[in-house]
């Protein structure tokens, strides 16, 4: 408690001292004193809608909830005017809400409202329930609303409106019986609501519900509905004469009954790279529901729609459940003794027949830290090869690459609470809101509610730019071209800053002379973005005091995805941005642990954290503590493993949690080189694309039946619990990997996911004191972490990473995109995720709640390129690259620009997957592939036929801004009493 | 060679709910020693029944017994607003002859016939009977107030506040 904050107050007579501007209800909370409330949440603040929290202020009755502590407060809570107020208050929260505690899928002991009626001991139904004139809304595929057990409390709308920022539910306490509301109507499914399910998590009873909930949570709630309404019924008739108390006896013994039946464990979200981590609430191995905690330290309450509602896949009838091995043309069933002994005897046969080079693993970013170290030994200790890779080379590798240059460490400069903070986002080639849409609340929070200015761009008019406060759409492929010529420009206006410059900086003058041909014309030219709006942006850019730059698959993707990402280090330097709060670069990881998977050693050069094979001390570490000699050869990453194969250089391949056939560029070739291996390993925990070429498939576990540890896009380490046991015969992947080491002779005996970690942060410096103790519950560490403990929020408060401490500006030259439209390939073809999906789709195409929002993918185009070529939403289409052809349904609309198209990535079958039409070409300097870079034609195969995405689509409604709740209207009603007066209509609202 | 190969994934054999639940209460049953108690209870039954229906079968018991049900048929009768009503006269008598009671500590003694008849005029007697009248005549007029409503109609006559 800091002294210059320090104030006292009175409450009920008594001193006390807090923190002036602590919320009244938590400082109270802090004495042990429990003051009823049920619109107010501590991540949602004060809402002032429930009337149950009144207090005396000086004789006055004020709302706790809005309440903070200050200096002099004279508060009151036990005045019988404050109790009445208090009374009435709850009376008026029964009248709108029924309560059948005992069949009611929310009586789990969180029930907000049932809490509050039971602390205040209510003795009996003062005002009569009455239904509302409204039915159940059970539009939507995750969630209904029931307005006659909704107490208009408003924490959904506050949580739509201010945290998500989706911005659909409001209140309209006009009408007669005032309701929730999606986009003003009463369709839930029908509106711009994106299922993120922020409104059912904060909802303080059951009006929200999560459908996986509906008659699966207690003993009593599976009951027939009409049975259940008997009984309801019944308890109401005798309610008026016993009156509250045995009711509620009655549900708090079914709250007992549940607790034995649900377990809640806490896991982190596997659909990309924002770490979320929440509970998983379980009966079995049926989930109930995902409710994120405050306490997490990335989302708090937040959640997208896959993380809250997309796990159907985890019990997928479909799931691979023991090992497979071909033969004579069909796969079989087999033991997992048979499939090790085969795998160890092949594996041992071509090491000794080409060598252990002619072998190759890539390692899965859906799995944890503990199995990417193991692979990465497999690799490199058991076989004694550095080929050995994972799919950061598909997405961030340049991005990292271009941070290794300039700043010293490959991953995020700060925080997220550094991007929320910041007072401009320079958000290019990121889709935010929907690839990573946790954050994308907070930059949206950030600018509804602290003016933070929004720099996009894009090739696309999606989410963020549409909310940008500034929306450039350079040519594709041109953004060095850009972000050098406005650095030049800042330079030359002397906009930079030169202190920054001078003391933490090198190199200055070399980059200086690289950016000469970087004038703003040129850059028009090659961007197609005019001069002056360049300079527009240059000046904003540089007149921000704090700035960060955020980029993902848009910058990585292209011949020069290293490049751009170092032209957008290189104007964070020239302006100061990096090195202090508010400011740094931000590369967004993909998938949830694709920045662990390369932490920890899964990379051919590397060991875990990222100290060099090739480094002789740091090899005989690792060779003393393995026991082994490490070679020094140099590894293939994962892109170039099929040239080496078709080269016949690498013989065998054992791919772990990766549809490589599909998500590699250039799919046929990849294919191809497959069918050429001598012998293949897949572990997946689905019958992929890939594993059609496998000779053994191994059935691993997702991240729900196993404990591990994830990195998120921050470099925050957080820990899984295992939320159920393995499916079937499947395995936790890092069990997968020990036993397998033993079958090939190495002397493993890993008992657990800790002991594995423990071996690793011995080894890695930069994990030193990374230890499960530090770990546990939501706790979490951000790398470099030392021994004793001390993680790194912030990785260049004290100096870039760099022996003299400085940074270093790396001169560009400028490259054009490897492929180029022209008179055959006419049309630019962009791609990229949805919200709805998760990369090629095998987790979340098995999800009914999510295929219903997207069934299929489909190809964006724009209504002028539509008119021109005669398509219409739902035509189908063949696109046509220089590397293939796939045929998909159109979609038309203005999200994507004339000349270019936009084409999703969830796709399972060579049919409509993208990589049908990419190019092998690949960054120059990270090997990642130019996934961007697609030149195609397009040809219309069927006019008319039904639009891919469906009319309830979110993307089809528009969103109703508001600034929150206006407890204010409901005050304002004629037919409104403040309490403790007594309202003629109390249910209405 | 590995050509690529299709593999239709067979659904796995539904898991027997039932089976699992069974297994899950029979350990829960004995866990909590139910299962012991019911086994003992049901080894030593005969002996058990023996005792209870000997207990049973006294003319006491069979009273109990059926002064019981009688009482049970006669509540099924009475509407739980007007039961209501009687327990609350029943209590207001037993409030008002306690407050009667508070002001009479002195000793009594037999009156006899002339005390008797002194009696009727001695302001002493009076007092000590009073609690007992009080208590007849609170009970007597609350049984005479019009029944009470059920306690959720109580606020039909909106705007009043509660007590």
């Amino acid at each position: 408690m800091s002294e210059s904050n320090l104030c006292t107050l009175t409450i009920d007579g008594k001193q006390y001292a807090g923190n002036s501007g602590t919320p009244l209800i938590e400082f109270l909370r802090q004495q042990g004193i429990d003051l009823p409330h049920i619109c107010y949440d501590s991540f949602l603040g004060p809402i002032e809608t429930c009337d149950t929290c009144w207090v005396e202020v000086d004789g006055q009755l004020r709302r706790g909830c809005a309440l903070s502590i200050e200096d002099g407060l004279n508060i009151s809570l036990e005045t019988d005017k404050a109790r009445e107020a208090r009374r009435e208050g709850v009376d008026r929260v029964v009248a709108r809400h029924e309560l059948y505690c005992s069949v009611c899928e929310n009586n789990n002991g969180d029930c907000r409202v049932h809490n509050v009626v039971n602390q205040m001991d209510v003795p009996y139904q003062r005002y009569p329930h009455r239904r509302k004139p409204y039915a159940v809304d059970d539009s939507h595929p995750f969630y209904i609303y029931d307005p006659d057990q909704c107490i208009l409390c408003g924490r959904c709308v506050e949580a739509c409106q201010n945290v998500q920022v989706t911005e659909t539910l409001s209140i309209d306490w006009q009408r007669q019986d005032p309701r929730v509301l999606w986009d003003g109507g009463e369709s839930a499914n029908h509106s711009s609501c994106v299922s993120c399910g922020h409104c059912v998590t904060v909802c303080p009873c059951n009006a929200l519900m999560e459908k996986s909930m509906l008659g699966e949570a207690g003993p009593l709630t599976g009951m027939p509905g009409t049975l259940k309404r008997s009984a309801i019924e019944f308890i109401k008739s005798i309610e008026p004469t016993v009156g509250f108390a045995p009711i509620f006896g009655l549900s708090e013994m079914d709250v007992a009954w549940r607790r034995p039946e649900i377990k809640r464990t806490k896991t982190v979200c596997t659909f990309c790279g924002v770490g979320c981590a929440f509970e998983m609430w379980t009966r079995g191995r049926t989930i109930l529901k995902v409710q994120p905690v405050a306490q997490a330290p990335v989302n708090g309450i937040s959640t997208c729609v896959k993380g809250k509602f997309g796990w159907d896949f985890v019990n997928a009838e479909d799931r691979l459940t023991h090992p497979l091995i071909r033969e004579n043309g069909y796969f079989r069933k087999a033991s997992w003794d048979e499939a090790y002994n085969l795998i160890a005897r092949r594996f041992g046969e071509i090491k000794q027949a080409h060598g252990p080079d002619a072998l190759a693993f890539v390692a899965s970013s859906k799995c944890t830290n503990e199995e990417s170290y193991l692979m990465q030994k497999l690799a490199r200790a058991v076989i004694g090869t550095n080929n050995i890779d994972n799919c950061s080379r598909y997405c961030q590798s340049p991005a990292t690459q271009g941070l290794w240059r300039t700043m010293g460490y490959g991953g995020d400069g700060g925080s997220i609470s550094d991007l929320e903070s910041a007072e401009m986002l320079l958000i290019i080639g990121s889709n935010t809101a929907e690839s990573h849409p946790v954050i994308a609340t907070r930059l949206k929070q950030a600018q509804k509610q602290r003016g933070q200015k929004h720099i996009v761009v894009d090739l696309r008019r999606h989410e963020m730019a549409e909310r940008a406060d500034v929306f450039l759409s350079p040519n594709p492929g041109s953004d060095v071209a850009w972000l050098s010529a406005i650095t030049r420009y800042i330079l030359d206006y002397g906009l930079d800053d030169t202190a920054f410059l001078a003391q933490r900086v090198n190199n200055l003058d070399e980059y200086r002379q690289s950016l000469e041909p970087f004038t703003l014309h040129h850059a028009q030219e090659l961007t197609g973005v005019a001069a002056g709006r360049l300079e527009e942006v240059a000046r904003m850019i540089a007149g921000a005091r704090s700035l960060c730059a955020i980029w993902a698959m848009g910058v990585t993707q292209h011949r020069a995805g290293s490049d751009i990402s170092t032209a957008i280090a290189n104007l964070l330097l020239v302006t100061g941005n990096a090195g202090r709060p508010g400011t740094g670069a931000y590369p967004m990881r993909g998938h949830n642990n694709v920045q662990g998977c390369s932490d920890f050693g899964s990379m051919p050069k590397r060991f875990p954290g990222y100290e060099f094979v090739s480094d002789d001390e740091v090899r005989a570490r690792y060779e003393k503590a393995w026991g082994v000699q490490l070679s020094t050869n140099k590894g293939h990453t994962n892109h170039a493993i099929p040239r080496a194969i078709h080269e016949g250089e690498l013989k065998s391949l054992y791919i772990v949690g990766e549809d490589m056939a599909l998500v590699d560029a250039d799919a046929q070739y990849v294919q191809s080189a497959f069918d050429k291996l001598d012998f293949m390993v897949v572990q997946e925990i689905f019958f992929t694309r890939t594993c059609e070429h496998a000779d053994v498939i191994l059935p691993g576990a997702p991240s729900v039946e196993k404990e591990g540890t994830f990195v998120n896009t921050e470099r925050r380490v957080q820990r899984l619990y295992q939320v159920m046991p393995p499916l079937g015969d499947c395995k936790p992947d890092w069990q997968i990997q020990t036993e397998l080491a033993r079958a090939l002779g190495a002397d493993w005996n890993y008992q657990s996911p800790k002991e594995i970690l423990h071996e690793a942060a011995t080894l890695a410096p930069m994990f030193a004191g990374l230890t499960y103790e530090r770990l546990e519950g939501y706790k979490s560490l951000q790398w470099p972490i030392a021994a004793d403990g001390r993680d790194t929020p912030h990785l260049y408060l004290d100096g870039f990473h760099f022996p003299d401490g400085k940074a270093r500006l790396h001169p560009l030259e400028y490259t054009p995109p490897s492929e180029q439209t022209d008179a055959d390939y006419p049309l630019h073809l962009n791609n990229g995720r949805l919200l709805e999906t998760f990369h090629e789709g095998n987790l979340t195409h098995r999800s009914a709640g999510l295929r219903s929002q997207v069934p299929t993918n489909f190809v964006e185009i724009s209504p002028a390129l539509a008119h021109e070529y005669g398509v219409r939403s739902g035509s189908l289409v063949k696109l046509t690259s220089r590397h293939g052809h796939i045929e998909v349904r159109a979609l038309v609309t203005d999200r994507v620009h004339d000349g270019q198209l936009y084409l999703p990535e969830n796709a399972r079958s060579n049919a409509r997957a993208i990589n049908m039409l990419t190019s092998n070409v690949a960054d120059k300097d990270s090997d990642t592939p130019a996934y961007k870079e697609i030149a195609v034609k397009l040809e219309v195969l069927e006019v008319d036929g039904q639009s891919p995405l469906p009319a309830h689509n979110f993307r089809f409604f528009k969103s109703t801004p508001d600034d929150g709740v206006h407890p204010q209207q409901k005050w304002q009603r004629p037919d409104y009493a403040t309490p403790p007066q007594s309202m003629s209509h109390p249910e209405k609202f | 060679m590995a050509k690529a190969i299709n593999y239709t994934v067979p659904p796995p054999p539904r898991a027997d709910a039932a089976r699992e639940e069974l297994e899950q209460l029979l350990l829960s049953l004995h866990d909590e020693g139910v299962l012991r108690f019911l086994n003992d209870f049901l080894r030593a039954s005969p002996q058990v029944l023996e005792i209870l229906l000997r207990g049973l079968n006294h003319e006491a018991s069979r009273n109990a017994i059926q002064n019981l049900s009688s009482l049970l048929i006669a509540l099924g009768r009475i509407e739980p607003e007007r039961f209501a009503t009687v327990t609350r006269a029943f209590s207001a008598a037993l409030a008002s002859m306690e407050r009667a009671a508070d002001g009479q500590q002195r000793e009594t003694h037999a009156p006899g016939l002339s005390g008797a008849y002194k009696a009727l005029h001695d302001d002493q007697v009076w007092r000590r009977l009073d609690p007992l009248l009080q208590g007849v005549m609170s009970f007597a007029n609350t049984l005479g107030e019009a029944p009470e409503k059920a306690a959720a109609k109580r606020n039909d006559g909106v705007g009043t506040p509660h007590a």
